[in-house]
């Protein structure tokens, strides 16, 4: 009888040991797949960002139409004025998905992906998941736009303004126009499947949920996606004969002049430049290659154009996280071979 | 006139025939601008945005050295372009000569693209002289004529574009007893890509006979010709023309151009536009 009673205490003692340490998940406890990434971090004790707010779907379908069209209706019905002459903020931003793996900046994933969804590859970053991210015009951006970048690092309001007036030459918004905006990003926000958290991840998430460890709950997820769209700026080669020390892969080149030169330089596009398929415009590009203007693809790249007098329009620079120079390189092989052909 | 029916047809026919470039209903810019050298062409100001034209045709080169050749005698047409919509254009010139004052709307029918093999457009114009010696006399309504044509082009490859113009044009009043106040007549404009930059035009007006007299002075009326290049520069097209008629709108182009291209009666002459964004563009 004792040796039972031992056993039965060793057993239970065992059981303890085991279970020391972990809480139960409760089903409330539990992550789906659907939940918002941002509702969780709030959950955690994560202050709610300025750009937070409440909104109904009709201020989904403004901000919608502002960003897809440069206008929309009214509360009132009226037609709302153009936010900028030159460009739709769909023309320098997806709406969707853009990179594989949201915690790297690895533009060749990027590419790959945009050739895989036949996105466009494109200087801004996405509005899918703008809303998650805590900082804007990040790192070199201060070199183009000064002191203007101050309240835009660190307000996604300002962050808006200073796209649409500088960025596309177009107006301030008015505050309903940005909280119309903000709405529709709000609809991009991170889902918990957007992650792709391995399965040990999910489980420390929903333990530090199950026990109120906020820390570990908001630690989990931010290490699952950038905070940041990181921004760097670069020169043109030293010699641009030579180009940057890389060899050139015409196949991605091909799927960059498509999906990001073409993106406002085809037929009726953004640009009055029109860049075809047509032989003559390769060989115009390769003519230019190593032009000390904005005619090369080195400088325009690199450095964009500038707003000018009777010209407000202008293309902004590809920094290396959004072109780096050997997919400048893979660029320049494909004008290189359609020119030759 | 047989052998150009046959030869403009054929033309046409072997336009269609050759394959579409392009991908999926991406649409095909047939020409570079809305002008070929005289006619307009099956290309329309985007939406939004306004275009401002000046348009110089010299004295014939012939005229000689005192007149330097032509130069000292200019006509002019300042013209504004202005599309409210994608598939519509509107617009508003006046020209020197016989202060004539000109109304056009341009409609897009269709858009070359990988499925559709032309580019379409219906073309009219209203044209006013307000002249007062040459139109003493005249109401209003005499001194209006109207242009139709219908712009039908292809991109055939890379490098050339071919367009053709059937037109009707109609005066409600000529000035001589042997001119119809109807005129039919065929154009077509070809535009071949030199490079990235510059491109050559030529344009040709044939008016079926027996429908024009000769002019008050005497002097046969003639087909309109012309040929040029045409200049991309950054956003602007420049082009520089060489031509037999001293105007700009058709009831003078093809009803009243008397100059011999082949004998000298040649017109030196440009157009330049500049571009204005009014309102917001819809990208395709």
């Amino acid at each position: 009888m004792r040796q039972v009673l031992l056993t039965i205490g060793a057993l239970m003692a065992l059981i303890v040991l085991i279970t020391a340490g972990t809480t139960p998940v409760s089903p409330s406890d539990r992550v789906s797949a659907e939940s918002n990434v941002a509702e969780l971090l709030f959950e955690a004790g994560e202050a709610q960002p300025d750009h937070f707010l409440s909104y109904d779907e009709a201020d989904v379908k403004r901000g919608y139409e502002l960003i897809h069209n440069g206008r929309t209706r009214k509360a009132n019905g009226k037609r709302s004025k153009s936010i900028s002459k030159f460009y739709s903020c769909t023309s320098c931003h997806n709406v969707q998905r853009e990179d594989p793996n949201l915690t790297t900046v690895d533009p060749d994933a990027r590419l790959a992906y945009a050739m895989d969804n036949q996105l466009p590859y494109l200087q801004g970053s996405t509005f899918w998941g703008i809303v998650n991210r805590e900082t804007w015009y990040n790192d070199d951006y201060v070199l183009k736009y000064g002191d203007l970048v101050k309240d835009a690092e660190h307000s996604l309001e300002e962050s808006i303004q200073l796209c649409a007036e500088y960025c596309a030459q177009g107006r301030r918004l008015e505050a309903w126009e940005i909280n119309s905006i903000l709405a529709y990003y709000w609809t991009l926000q991170l889902k918990v499947a957007d992650l792709d958290l391995p399965d040990e991840d999910l489980s420390r998430l929903e333990k530090a949920r199950a026990q109120g460890n906020d820390e570990q709950v908001i630690a989990v997820l931010k290490a699952a996606y950038s905070q940041k769209s990181p921004a760097t700026f670069s020169k043109v080669p030293d010699d641009k004969t030579e180009g940057y020390d890389y060899q050139g892969r015409p196949e991605l080149g091909k799927a960059i002049y498509e999906l990001s030169c073409q993106h406002c330089h085809k037929p009726y596009g953004v640009s009055d430049l029109v860049l075809d398929d047509a032989k003559y415009s390769f060989e115009w590009l390769r003519k230019n290659m190593t032009d000390h203007s904005q005619l090369s693809i080195y400088h325009i790249i690199r450095e964009g154009t500038y707003s000018e007098k009777g010209h407000k329009e202008y293309m902004p620079l590809y920094t290396l996280e959004k072109m780096p120079h050997h997919q400048l390189e893979d660029l320049r092989s494909y004008i290189e071979q359609e020119a030759s052909r | 006139m047989k052998f150009s029916a046959k030869l403009c047809l054929l033309i046409a026919l072997t336009a269609i025939g050759v394959s579409a470039e392009g991908q999926a209903n991406d649409p095909v810019k047939v020409f570079r601008d809305t002008r070929v050298i005289n006619s307009h062409s099956v290309e329309m100001q985007p939406r939004g945005t306004m275009k401002f034209i000046i348009s110089h045709r010299f004295g014939a080169i012939n005229s000689g050295a005192q007149e330097l050749w032509g130069l000292d005698n200019s006509r002019i047409r300042l013209g504004l372009d202005y599309a409210p919509t994608h598939a519509l254009n509107i617009g508003i010139g006046r020209s020197s000569n016989q202060k004539n004052f000109d109304f056009f709307l341009k409609y897009r029918l269709m858009q070359q693209n990988a499925v559709q093999p032309l580019s379409i457009v219906f073309f009219t114009e209203a044209s006013l002289l307000t002249s007062e010696g040459l139109t003493e006399g005249l109401d209003f309504v005499n001194k209006l004529s109207y242009t139709y044509q219908l712009l039908i082009a292809r991109k055939v490859f890379d490098r050339l574009s071919i367009q053709l113009m059937p037109t009707l044009l109609h005066r409600n009043f000529v000035t001589d007893q042997v001119s119809d106040n109807d005129i039919y007549s065929i154009g077509i404009a070809t535009r071949y890509q030199i490079n990235k930059v510059w491109a050559l035009n030529v344009e040709y007006f044939y008016t079926l006979p027996d429908q024009l007299g000769p002019d008050p002075l005497g002097e046969e009326r003639r087909n309109s010709i012309g040929v040029g290049v045409e200049i991309e520069t950054k956003g602007h097209i420049f082009q520089i023309n060489l031509t037999n008629s001293r105007d700009f709108v058709a009831p003078f182009y093809i009803g009243d151009t008397t100059g011999d291209f082949f004998g000298g009666d040649i017109h030196l002459g440009f157009n330049i536009t500049r571009d204005f964004k009014i309102s917001h563009r819809k990208y395709n």
